[in-house]
């Protein structure tokens, strides 16, 4: 089974973990409706590495909610008006581009968690969640 | 509702500051002086000056007069002792002609005395002291803005501008150094309590705003705009009389702002000095709150102030008149620090009295006060030389200074700045930069045009340095097998940014935990995760063409299912980094059998490489700098070559020791006999269900393979090693382990062993080196080194007794310094310390004598060019 580049991280946080497509994922960390809300009100990260190429360097998370660019331009100097942008993220060479639901952001895999850290601390002032794939899917739906 | 000033409860109001709390509960000396300890009091109350300086919940200088008071804070003064009213260093004023000014240039020649003096000074002087290293940590943090249209104020003017501008469809942002929010309009942002400290290439602004949330002390705002406006209006500087500083004697605006933001009232009878004539505006404010105005007189008629710790008269030219509050209508300077920054030019209106803008780059307007400077010159006198006139609050500058320092020969106004320290205090030349440039106008019989203004230059107003740290975002990177290093005791060290085990603890000692995970790899298995290699693939049909040129060894002739070592070298013939590369076999189509984790099955695109391809591996530090450099020279060449970096897409493992191979077919099909896989060739296969590319070398100088395969099967491969291991007594090593193997090996670590000045011949690499093909990096430079004569070479030694040099120690023969040791570790195989060193040309050969320092003291080393294990690199090949 493969694992992203935050597995341990999420089964720390008490992640309810699944196989998808030879992958572990995260489904939720404790309840998917309440995990959607606080994205809806706020802001939120999710981990979705698992839906990259093969031999990809990058993990991917995506970062959505009202909140998103206040937490996201703590960390980059970067310009979120462009679709796509190619820079430093919590100091950490990365790809931004915009998505449906807010930003997607590819962070070379071995910097993962310390980037996922960063956006969690920018976020703790809009009481940032972290949203597993069932929560994604209410909020793409 | 109250702070704590000095341990004592201060009752706050609604709209408080700091300073206004402590105003209204009878404080008058807020600060004492930076030399002489003289007592200071309110001056500007809008945090331009130095007077109001305290230590807030434990961060010194802190703007007391702009701080909004807040319940519970801890505020504290600084640069006193015992107390601001009684303060003992005071004293400091009687010995004023010890201390003219440049008095440490004169007295402390010597650099002994004035380390002496130094410590003391600092005691004495100075801007309090930082918070204790124990102190809870403040937290600072960064953001970016990107703006239509940025405005530095939020004055009229500048809140007109802000308006017409969004009102344009503009995205303005407002930035605002007062405590109080502005009543709203949702149509441009406004940063409060936050204030502009420089103007940057591309206008760039950098803005600190002060607790953006409760969560936070201060941010920096890194705010880029199209187009800025500076709205920063005009400040009041005081006058220049004798005794200017006591407390009492205030600027009108800071008056002004007492009564009408904190409703105080700041004495009972006034003295105003200004150059209105009649009854002005502030005497009327004065007599609304029930001040008497004794009288208002002119700057030129003023001769001194009166009082010890607070005001309690002033002589004039009129008379002596007792009051207890002195207001100063000081001179209205424009605030164009940072028009200056942008590039504007200051010039000398004689009409305004001060120095105004002019020229403005393009994207810079300036509105209000700051353009336009209000003809309100208190006047333009300035003040004759006396001890007691001061005309810089911050460094205690006397006019008396200024006059002697002219006369010194620091006339030119930089000079005097540098030698007086007048400008360079907390306030940045906004007290005194005018009085300053008026007074060496004067004694140099120059204009004041020509006298000039000095450089502003951000950052100003200064900046907390954690705030310019920000948040403790270090990145961090770690290998995919991180975690299971932690849970097998890791103990870690820092390569650049990557977290690797120097060794995991299984011994009491460091010492025994790694002379364990050595014997495992010399006598057993062992099994080191070198994930942060760096790791690139070629493609394309001129990749081998690409590496001939840029490696100095060949490569266009490596045959398919081989590894060779690759040296990189730069135009001077200097090592630059060393490696690994391999080219992957193909199968009958000319087609890879897989590239590296290629997941035939899963991925064709990835596996659709051709005979073509190549994989190198760099050391950890240097892959970027790789990377860029292959870049570099296929830039134009017009080559077919795709460089795809793989080094975070792919974990690797060193698995080596007699026992690797019965552990590594425990786990995968593939052939390991020396027959079907030897030393030097490479294979892809699987291993534990994992598509790998495994090479067979080594660098610890044991049977070994190094397999690298997707990093989201770093975990588990990683498992499967240490399961199939165990019976054979696997263990997990680390770097300090492998730095001992290969140094038994007199294997070089670039950059550890080499430095910036090294080339293959004096590292004993000459093999490396193929002059017979054609051009290459370095080609040129290579062969005159390969005729010359080396200056020093790289050697390796044993210590004749039972001692181990410090990496770096020194080499001596003869008692002449002849070289330094890079490596050494005591070797279990030698028995003895063994090393790495450079050595001089004469003390290179075979057993030539030469002593190393250790704690101080020569110890004898004998050099050798022998490898000091398994020199025939049999066990490589077993």
């Amino acid at each position: 089974m493969k694992r992203s580049a935050l597995h341990r991280w999420h089964e720390k946080a008490g992640a309810t973990l699944a196989e998808e497509n030879g992958w572990y994922v995260p489904l939720r960390y404790s309840n998917a409706e309440q995990e959607a809300g606080a994205v809806r009100g706020s802001v939120g990260i999710c981990d979705l590495s698992h839906l990259h190429e093969p031999l990809s360097p990058y993990a991917r998370f995506l970062i959505a909610g009202p909140n998103t660019r206040a937490v996201l331009s703590k960390l980059t100097s970067l310009n979120l008006d462009l679709t796509k942008a190619y820079g430093s993220v919590a100091h950490v060479r990365s790809l931004v581009t915009r998505h449906e639901l807010g930003f997607l952001l590819m962070i070379p895999r071995d910097y993962a968690e310390s980037v996922w850290e960063s956006l969690l601390h920018a976020g703790e002032e809009f009481h940032i969640t972290v949203f597993g794939l069932e929560a994604s899917r209410r909020l793409e739906a | 509702m109250d702070i704590r000033f000095n341990g004592k409860a201060i009752p706050i109001q609604e709209g408080d500051t700091v300073a206004s709390a402590l105003y209204r509960a009878g404080q008058r000396i807020f600060t004492r002086s930076f030399k002489y300890h003289r007592p200071r009091g309110l001056l500007c109350c809008s945090g331009h000056c130095p007077n109001c300086l305290m230590n807030v919940d434990g961060i010194p200088n802190v703007r007391t007069c702009i701080t909004p008071a807040r319940a519970g804070m801890a505020v504290k003064h600084q640069n006193a002792r015992p107390s601001l009213d009684f303060d003992y260093l005071a004293i400091a004023q009687q010995f004023d002609w010890m201390m003219p000014v440049g008095w440490y240039y004169k007295n402390f020649t010597n650099p002994r005395m004035w380390h002496l003096a130094e410590a003391q000074i600092r005691k004495v002087a100075g801007l309090g002291d930082p918070p204790p290293p124990d102190a809870p940590e403040a937290v600072y943090e960064h953001a970016h803005m990107q703006a239509g249209v940025a405005v530095i104020g939020a004055g009229p003017a500048g809140l007109n501008a802000a308006r017409e501008a969004a009102s344009q469809g503009e995205r303005v942002v407002v930035v605002d150094d007062q405590p109080r929010t502005t009543p709203g309009d949702s149509s441009y942002t406004l940063l409060s309590r936050s204030y502009c400290f420089g103007l940057y290439e591309g206008n760039l602004l950098g803005v600190l705003q002060s607790e953006p949330h409760s969560g936070a002390r201060e941010r920096l705002v890194h705010i880029r705009a199209k187009r800025i406006v500076v709205a920063t209006g005009a400040y009041e500087a005081p006058l220049t009389f004798k005794n200017n500083d006591l407390p009492g004697i205030m600027l009108s605006t800071a008056v002004w702002r007492l009564i009408h933001r904190h409703g105080i009232q700041p004495g009972t009878s006034a003295v105003i000095i200004s150059n209105e004539t009649g009854d002005s505006a502030i005497a009327a404010e004065l007599r609304n709150v029930g001040i008497a105005v004794v009288a208002t007189v002119p700057p030129s008629d003023v001769l001194e102030a009166t009082g010890s710790k607070h005001v309690t008269g002033l002589r004039t030219r009129r008379g002596a008149f007792a009051c207890d509050l002195v207001v100063m209508c000081g001179h209205r300077i424009p605030d164009a620090g940072l028009l200056s920054q942008a590039g504007a030019k200051l010039e000398w209106s004689a009409e305004a009295g001060a120095f105004v803008p002019t020229e403005l780059p393009p994207n810079i307007t300036a509105v209000g006060d700051v353009a336009h400077a209000l003809v309100r010159a208190a006047s333009t006198l300035v003040s004759m030389p006396n001890k007691r006139t001061f005309v810089c609050f911050c460094n205690d500058v006397t006019s008396q200074d200024i006059c002697d320092s002219v006369a010194e020969g620091f006339d030119h106004i930089e000079l005097l700045k540098r030698y007086t320290t007048t400008t360079m205090g907390p306030c940045q030349g906004r007290m005194c930069q005018l009085q300053a440039i008026g007074i060496c106008a004067r004694e140099t019989g120059r204009a004041i045009q020509e006298t000039g203004v000095t450089t502003s230059r951000p950052p100003n107003p200064g900046v907390t340095l954690g705030a310019l740290g920000g948040a403790r975002h270090h990145p961090i990177r770690r290998t995919p097998m991180h975690y299971q290093h932690e849970e097998l005791g890791a103990v870690w060290m820092d390569m650049g940014d990557w977290k690797r085990p120097r060794y995991y603890k299984s011994a009491q000692t460091e010492r025994e935990s790694i002379l364990r995970e050595y014997h495992a790899v010399r006598q057993a298995v062992g099994v080191i995760d070198v994930s942060t290699l760096g790791k690139l693939s070629l493609k394309g049909r001129d990749s081998g063409k690409l590496l001939d040129k840029v490696y100095t060894n060949r490569f266009s002739d490596l045959k398919p299912g081989r590894v060779r070592y690759a040296v990189l070298c730069d135009e001077a013939g200097i090592i630059l980094d060393d490696g690994t590369i391999s080219r992957p076999l193909a199968d009958a189509r000319g087609y890879n059998t897989g590239d590296p984790g290629g997941t035939r099955s899963v991925a064709p695109s990835v596996s659709a490489g051709t005979i073509d391809d190549f994989f190198i591996t760099t050391t950890t530090g240097n892959l970027d700098f790789v990377e860029q450099w292959l870049e570099w020279w296929l830039a134009g060449a017009g080559w077919d070559v795709q460089i795809n970096n793989l080094t975070s897409a792919l974990a690797a493992v060193n698995l080596a020791g007699p026992k690797a191979r019965e552990v590594l077919s425990a786990l995968t099909s593939c052939g390991l006999s020396n027959a079907e896989f030897p030393y030097m060739a490479c294979r892809n296969a699987e291993v534990a269900g994992v598509p790998a590319l495994l090479m067979r070398i080594g660098f610890v100088g044991e049977t070994g393979w190094e397999i690298h395969y997707p990093a989201e099967s770093g975990e588990h491969l990683w498992s499967a090693l240490m399961d199939a291991g165990r019976p054979f007594g696997i263990c997990p090593f680390g770097v300090e382990a492998q730095r001992l193997l290969r140094l038994e090996k007199r294997h070089v670590i670039v950059g550890v062993d080499t430095d910036a000045l090294t080339s293959p011949y004096e590292a004993g690499m000459a093999w490396v080196v193929k002059h017979d093909k054609a051009d290459f990096i370095g080609k040129f430079a290579l062969g005159k080194l390969e005729s010359a004569q080396a200056q020093q070479s790289l050697v390796g030694f044993t210590m004749n007794a039972n001692q181990i040099p410090e990496d770096g120690a020194a080499i001596l023969v003869n008692g002449a310094l002849a070289g330094r040791v890079t490596s050494a570790r005591y070797s279990p195989a030698v028995e003895k310390a063994i090393g790495l060193a450079w050595v001089t040309a004469g003390a290179a050969a075979e057993g030539a004598q030469i002593e190393i320092r250790v704690a101080g003291a020569p110890v004898r080393a004998t050099v050798t060019q022998r490898v000091f294990y398994d020199p025939d690199g049999a066990r490589l090949r077993m």
